[in-house]
């Protein structure tokens, strides 16, 4: 997600964002790997499908594996919306 | 500061580039196997003999031809399937082929003891060596064989 998250940022999900709602295009999510479960990925959403799915790229898409490798992921999976990287302070904002 | 850091650090780690969070590829390691294979071949057309411990021997290049052949294969498929990506394929359209034919190579090689089968895979490990560094636009990254 270089270069609006850099590696060892710490960053805050809200993760009660998506409950009622579908994510939309532009927004960085948190959500699980669906070839993995257990590693949990950070990508913008790209496209919104009308069954629901979505698609996920990242923003450093030389080095990304994302939704061009995995397909898109079912919303089941996305677990909430970054909002704000807080560390390190230089870098603390709202991600976008 | 450290201290602070540590307060604030967050609970879950969750991964921004690509599968594991290490992003490190390199055809070093597929080059390497496919430099095996092709010692394995060589020592294999050169022994002579039929007694207990040549074969023995035979037997110990066969499964290490076998197995490095194995291990090149999946090294080039982690590279074909995991670095690669679309704007790779738009740069260099024969990437497909070249993975292709690599694989099958190590496939060939499995099957046959053929020199000329294990100089060819160490020949398409270095074609997958230059697309691999054009791709990050590195030329200080020389192709060598350790053998």
């Amino acid at each position: 997600m270089f270069p609006v998250l850099c590696s060892a940022d710490f960053i805050m999900v809200d993760k009660c964002f998506y409950k009622n709602r579908l994510p939309q295009v532009g927004e960085v999510v948190l959500a699980l790997d669906p070839r993995s479960h257990d590693l949990v990925i950070v990508k913008r959403v790209s496209a919104v499908y009308p069954d629901g799915t979505i698609e996920l790229l990242g923003d450093n898409t030389g080095e990304s594996t994302d939704s061009r490798l995995f397909g898109p992921i079912p919303k089941t999976l996305i677990l909430g919306r970054v909002r704000i990287c807080y560390w390190p302070l230089s870098r603390f904002g709202y991600v976008r | 500061m450290n201290f602070i850091k540590g307060l604030l650090r967050p609970s879950q780690v969750a991964s921004a580039h690509c599968d594991g969070p290490c992003g490190v590829y390199d055809p070093a390691s597929a080059r390497i196997a496919a430099e095996a294979v092709l010692s394995m071949a060589k020592k294999l057309v050169a022994l002579e003999g039929n007694d207990l411990a040549t074969e023995n021997t035979r037997s110990r290049y066969i499964a290490i031809k076998e197995e490095q052949a194995q291990v090149a294969k999946t090294e080039l498929l982690i590279l074909w399937t995991d670095y690669f990506k679309p704007p790779h394929l738009e740069a260099n359209p024969e990437i497909h082929n070249i993975f292709w034919n690599a694989a099958k190579l190590c496939s060939q090689n499995k099957v046959e003891v053929s020199v000329d089968a294990a100089q060819a895979l160490v020949d398409t490990c270095e074609q997958v060596h230059n697309i691999f560094w054009a791709s990050k636009s590195r030329d200080d990254v020389s192709f060598y064989t350790a053998g």
